[in-house]
Order: structure tokens, then sequence, then C-alpha cells
């Protein structure tokens, strides 16, 4: 018997796939479906769901995922957590079916890096810290691409573990994928000094490492909590000079417990969700309305692949939406209060 | 004190003065502020209607003598009460940094400046210009000698201009990255830390009701105090109601048509139904409806019951969304526990009772706690005050014109 997740899966279209999202939605009635069915009677312009095009469709506010557990079967086979280190209290996403979060996830991986990987490349999930927290989504999904990959790949917890591998295996290249503190944690060494220089490094005297030639390093992000903060850019720098690889071959993903897909991107700017999402970008006071392409918002996402939870949602992440659906995500929004008496001074002079 | 006392019959007089100009006056004025400012023009009036009641040469005339310093011992020395009255000691240039979030909100820390003797430099607010504009016109017209030691201006760097000395002080309302703002709008060294800097920060987000006792429905009364502290200012002024603690849930007022009644007479008369529509407010809402959250929704306004995670260490106690009002089931000792904790307690402006008087200092079973932040012993006020503040409130337990006397005794040690 075909399983809503094969249905998904066997999609040929993000649109054929979101269709079959609504469909389930609608008849579930679910959370998330009785959440448009609100919105859409504030709504002017739209009597029905089906009238609604994707650019106005109503997104669930993404605090959602921390006040309930959205789900329409009532066994979720898995119960992803966030890491809860913005806040005290995670967010947590009911996934019906695994299989389809690790079949999506592999898919939108190798989507990206299947060559290289024929051409001899070997993978490393590194998951510092990830251990502690099993409802990790990031981690479920760096087994799913271990077990896909199968003897060229491997998961790695422990920077003195990622060194002495790195160190026995330094001819053919490797994808180093994993947490962006954990990355910049591994460069700036055991004493975590700022400097590149003082990096697990093969020997004392080394500068840096210097991954073999075709080397990716992969970083999905989340310096907030971390010692310290970075930009994008500067990460890129640190990462790039710390590896040894060029800038252009550290790339990004972003992804979060909330998604059941992720989005690359190959140049560190713009990213791409895979085949199952697309990305919104809303006004920053008026979340109802689509900001015009090139304008910054808030990312909203609507992904297909949340069809056991909430498939539509508006993050508090900031972005810019390029003419072909990529985006450019800025930085988490300042949340501060916007009363009382942290609402006071003019930012224009 | 005398010199003090004299400045306050001076600004009392002049302010009732301006305040009671003729309609010709001040309908431009508050037409004006209501296209610069996105305040309602019914909050606008309600404000100068309690400040008329509020400001007069008694009222400052008590602050000062309440602010007055008693004797003061420094790290050297004894600094008795006629040092103030001397009028020798330096005056301090204190500048303001106005907020723009409720009309005129900065005109008690220019009065405490003027009080004391010191010279104001106001950064006005784009967003509440009009009226601090006149105000500050009119004084210095009519007391020309007063008007030497005031200068304000919406703009940072024209402002530091028309300066003839440096800042020594500031005062300014936000969070930790707001001196940061400040710094670089007015040019401040920034090698020179917050720590070296005089500074008085304003560091608040809302205003907690209790309704604990209130066994049966509230009287039409309290529901109009309770309706006028939440929607007033459209819910952004840091004396508004943002969490209601009360002895029954949500539920049991949902339905309440007394409630819905309350609620819909003030936005009415107070005209909040004039204001654009906060479209995140509508998606709370949305949300509520689907998940069957309990929640009243009255025009603009959203009560909903807390999420269930308010009391963990790091959430914030108020929703992100101005006009969202958390409700949560509880009583005083839900209180305390919020004052116990530092991350909660500085979030906190104001703490309402219906009936403040029962929770009254001495030992009382439920009296509340002092603000930790405040280091005074904090009064329960009474609701229908929430938007009717006495000149001489204390916002963070700050009394801005102690303070600024306090400014000389720092001058002379340093």
């Amino acid at each position: 018997m075909t399983t809503l997740a094969d249905q998904l899966l066997a999609a040929t279209s993000f649109d054929d796939a979101w269709q079959l999202c609504l469909k389930e939605h609608a008849s579930q009635r679910s959370t998330a479906w009785r959440y448009v069915e609100e919105m859409i009677r504030s709504m002017e312009g739209f009597q029905t769901p089906a009238s609604v095009p994707n650019e106005q469709w109503p997104l669930m506010p993404i605090s959602a995922f921390r006040e309930t557990l959205m789900s329409i079967t009532e066994t979720p086979e898995m119960i992803f957590r966030s890491s809860g280190t913005s806040s005290s209290v995670s967010s947590q996403h009911a996934m019906g079916s695994l299989a389809l979060y690790h079949r999506a996830s592999v898919e939108g991986f190798m989507a990206h890096y299947r060559e290289v990987f024929q051409n001899g490349a070997r993978f490393i999930g590194y998951v510092p810290g990830y251990i502690d927290n099993p409802a990790s989504s990031l981690l479920s999904m760096m087994g799913a691409i271990v077990a896909e990959l199968e003897d060229v790949a491997m998961m790695i917890s422990t920077p003195q573990e990622l060194s002495q591998t790195l160190q026995e295996d330094s001819s053919s290249p490797v994808v180093l994928f994993g947490a962006a503190f954990g990355l910049v944690d591994f460069v700036d060494g055991p004493d975590g000094e700022l400097s590149v220089g003082n990096s697990y490094s093969p020997t004392s005297d080394d500068a840096s490492w210097q991954l073999p030639s075709g080397s990716i390093i992969i970083e999905t992000g989340g310096m907030k909590t971390h010692r310290r903060e970075l930009s994008r850019e500067r990460l890129h720098h640190l990462l790039s000079e710390g590896f040894g690889v060029p800038r252009s071959h550290i790339h990004s993903e972003y992804g979060m417990c909330e998604m059941t897909s992720q989005a690359y991107s190959m140049d560190g700017v713009w990213f791409t969700p895979t085949r199952l999402a697309r990305f919104v970008v809303k006004d920053l006071t008026a979340p109802l309305q689509s900001v015009p392409h090139g304008f910054v918002g808030r990312l909203g996402v609507l992904d297909a692949g949340n069809i056991n939870s909430c498939p539509w949602f508006l993050t508090d992440d900031l972005a810019i939406q390029r003419d072909d659906g990529a985006v450019q995500v800025l930085g988490r929004r300042e949340k501060s209060v916007a009363r009382g008496c942290n609402y006071m001074v003019d930012v224009d002079g | 004190m005398d010199n003090a006392l004299a400045r306050a019959e001076i600004l009392g007089r002049r302010w009732q003065e301006w305040i009671h100009q003729p309609s010709a006056e001040m309908e431009p004025l508050i037409e004006a502020q209501v296209s610069q400012s996105g305040h309602t023009r019914a909050d606008i009036v309600f404000q100068l209607k309690h400040l008329a009641e509020a400001i007069n040469v008694e009222t400052l005339q008590a602050w000062v003598r309440q602010s007055w310093p008693q004797g003061v011992r420094t790290s050297s020395e004894r600094i008795e009460p006629e040092y103030f009255e001397s009028g020798e000691y330096p005056s301090s240039l204190v500048c303001c940094v106005h907020a723009g979030n409720i009309p005129m909100v900065g005109l008690q820390d220019m009065l405490a400046i003027c009080l004391a003797g010191g010279f104001y430099a106001g950064k006005l607010s784009r967003r509440d210009a009009s009226l601090m504009q006149s105000w500050l016109d009119y004084l210095r017209h009519t007391e020309p000698d007063l008007g030497q030691q005031l200068a304000w201006s919406t703009d940072a760097a024209a402002l530091v201009q028309s300066l003839d000395r440096p800042i020594e002080a500031w005062i300014f309302t936000g969070n930790e990255s707001t001196w940061e703002t400040i710094q670089g709008q007015f040019g401040v060294n920034t090698g020179q830390g917050e720590s070296q800097t005089t500074t008085l920060v304003r560091r608040a987000e809302a205003s907690v009701a209790m309704l604990e006792d209130q066994q049966a429905a509230l009287q039409s009364s309290e529901l109009k105090a309770l309706a006028e502290s939440m929607l007033l200012y459209q819910g952004k002024g840091c004396r508004s109601v943002g969490i209601i603690v009360s002895a029954q849930p949500l539920s049991f007022y949902q339905h309440s048509c007394a409630m819905v009644d309350s609620m819909e007479a003030v936005i009415i008369e107070s005209r909040q139904d004039k204001s654009p529509v906060s479209e995140e407010r509508v998606m709370e809402r949305g949300w509520c409806a689907a998940h069957q959250i309990p929640h009243i929704w009255v025009d603009h306004l959203l009560i909903r019951e807390a999420p269930h995670y308010l009391n963990e260490p790091n959430e914030s106690l108020f929703s992100t969304i101005p006009g969202v009002i958390y409700w949560v089931q509880g009583d005083a000792s839900m209180v305390e526990q919020w004052l116990d904790d530092p991350r909660k307690a500085a979030q906190i402006q104001s703490i309402y009772a219906v009936n403040p008087r029962d929770y009254a200092s001495g030992g009382s079973e439920k009296s509340v706690k002092s603000l930790p932040n405040l280091g005074i012993e904090a009064e329960i006020e009474a609701l229908e005050h929430a938007q009717r503040p006495p000149i001489d409130w204390t916002p963070d337990g700050q009394n801005p014109l102690a303070w600024v006397l306090n400014l000389s005794i720092e001058s002379r040690e340093s």
C-alpha cells in the first residue's frame, strides 16, 4: 500500500506535493488547517483556502511549535526538539513518518553533492554535543546521509576524533558537514583562542588544516548562542582559513527543527530550498502581506514535507528573496518587545 | 530648597497656562501630533487631560520636598542640605533622549532637570515632537532666564551643535543596545563605557494587573479600569497592563458580555478602533482560535491564556505583540516568584490591583515583595490609576528629580 509519504516523495513538482499536503490537512481538519480557515475570514478578497495563492497563504507564527505539538497522527514516529538554546522551552516537531524525513533530507542533500561523492569524496557529519540531544533533527538527518553513503561516510562527535580522522586520510576530499559553532570551535582549538592557528591541527607548528583539494565545508549556522557571534562572512573566512579550503567551497545549510526540508547555499549567500519546500518573504509589520523580491522581510516557509504537522509557518529570521525563489538570510529578527520602555529611542538620528 | 520651590512655582504656573490655552492654539498641535506620531487623537487628549490635573504648583512643590536630599554622606565628607540651597553647586547638563511611545512621555524628566536647576538638552522623538516643542517654546518665551537652560531638537547632531559644553549625564529609555545607538547618534566617545558615564536608563516592558480576589465577575467600574489600563496608547506604554493574574481562568470571562462591553466602550471612547489593525495580533488570534486557547478578541485587543511556559526562567512575561495581553490563573505568590527572578522582575514596570490596600505593607499575608531592581518598597497601585500616574511616580524605582540633584554630588566628588 502506498503511504502518504511515498505519494509525497513521488510528486514530481512542489505544486503537486503542496496540493497533496493541503488535501490531507483539509480532510483531517488539522490545527494548521483550522488556522488557515480562521485567517481567511480576516483576509479581504478570499472566500476559501483554494482561492489563496501561495504568496498570500496565511502563515502560522513559529511560536506555535513551542506552544503545542501539532500532529495529525496520534502516534508520530519521532518528535524532534530544538536545542532550546535561545530560550528555555524547545520547539517540538512531530514527524508522522521518519522515513519521509530521512528520504527528503537525503534527496535534498544528494541533489547538490552526489557528483562530489561519485568523484571519491567521503562524508563526515560533525555533531559535537548533539549526542546529548537524541531528538535533534540535525543528528537524524546526518544519520540518514551516513546510511545512504555507507562506507564513505561517518559521524563524529568529538574534536579529537575529527582531528584523528582528518590526519588518517589526507588524500581523498572530504565533505565536512556540521553546526557552525562546532566547526569554529574545532579551528579555534582546545584553548578556545580566536586565532585560527591554535586549531586541533596535525602538528603544533601548523597554522591550520589543509584539507585535500576538492573538500567542502557545509555549515548549518547556529552561532547565536556560541561564546561569540560571527557574521556569516566572518564565519566563512574563519572556516576557509582554518580548514585550508577556498571560500567557494564553504557552503551553508538552512534548516531547523520545525522543517522537514532544508535549503542549501553553494555560494554562502543565497539559499535554495529542496524540492518539497518554498520560501516566501513577508512584510515586517504586516506579516499577512508578502514583500516584493529584493525587500527585507520575515522569512516564511511552505514545506510540504511537514504534512503531518504544520506545513506553513513564519520564522523569526529576516530575509531577502530573489526572483528565482532563493533567499538570503540576514539573521534573527530583533524580538525585543515593541512596547513599554524598550520601544523608545528613534533610530533615525 | 527655596530656589527649587520657586522654580516649581514658575513651572507649575506656566504649565497650567500652556495646557489651558484656547482650543484654537491647542488643536493644531494635537493634529500635528496625530499626523507625526501614530498616537490617536483620543490618546493625546486623554494624556493632556491627565497631565493638566497632575502637574501644578502644588504637586511640583510636593515632589521637590520629597526628593530633596536630607544631607548626604559621600566617601570623603558629609554634604548638608544647605549645600543644595546655596546655588553654588554645578548645574549639570543632562541630555534626555525622549521616547515616542505615548504622548509627552518625557515631560517628567524635563521637569525634573528644570526643578533641580540643571540644563535640559532634549532630543525629542519625531513621534512626539509637536506638543513638547510647543511647551518648551512657551516656557522659553515666558521665562527667558529659565529658557537659557533649555535646548532641544529632534535631531541629535543639531542638538549637540547647539550646546556650548559637553553633556554630563544622560536619561534615556531602552535596553542594553540603546546606549550604543545613542553613542552613535550623538558621536559620544565609544571608548567611554556606560559604567563611566552617568546614565539613567529606564528598563521595563509592561505592567501586571492582579485580580486575585475576584471570586465573582468584575464590576463594571473595575472592568472599565482594566480595559483602560490595557487599551490606552494601543498597549504600548510601560504602564500598560501586559499580563493579568487572576484567581479565575480566562474561560470564566470568555463569554462574558460585560467584559466585552467594557472593552468595546473603552475602544470606542478612546477611538482605538481608528488605529491600524495589527496583523501580528490577527495571526495570534487565529492561532488561539485554531488551537482552542481561551481568548477574548474585541476589535484591536486580544486577551489570551498565557502560554504554558510563561513561568520558565528565560521566558518573557509579556507577549512581544503590543495589544496582546496574557491572562494567567494565579495569585500574589505567582507575582512574588516573578519578583524573585531578576530576569522577570526587570520586565515589570508596575503592579496594579483593584484594591491595592489589600496589599499594604506591614506584614499582611497578601503583601508582595518589593521589586528587586527598585531597592525600595514597591507599591501596589490602584488599577484605575494605571494610566494616571502622579508627577512624582518613580519609573523603575528611580526618582528622576532626586537623581539629577545627586549629580551635583557626583561631580563634586570627581
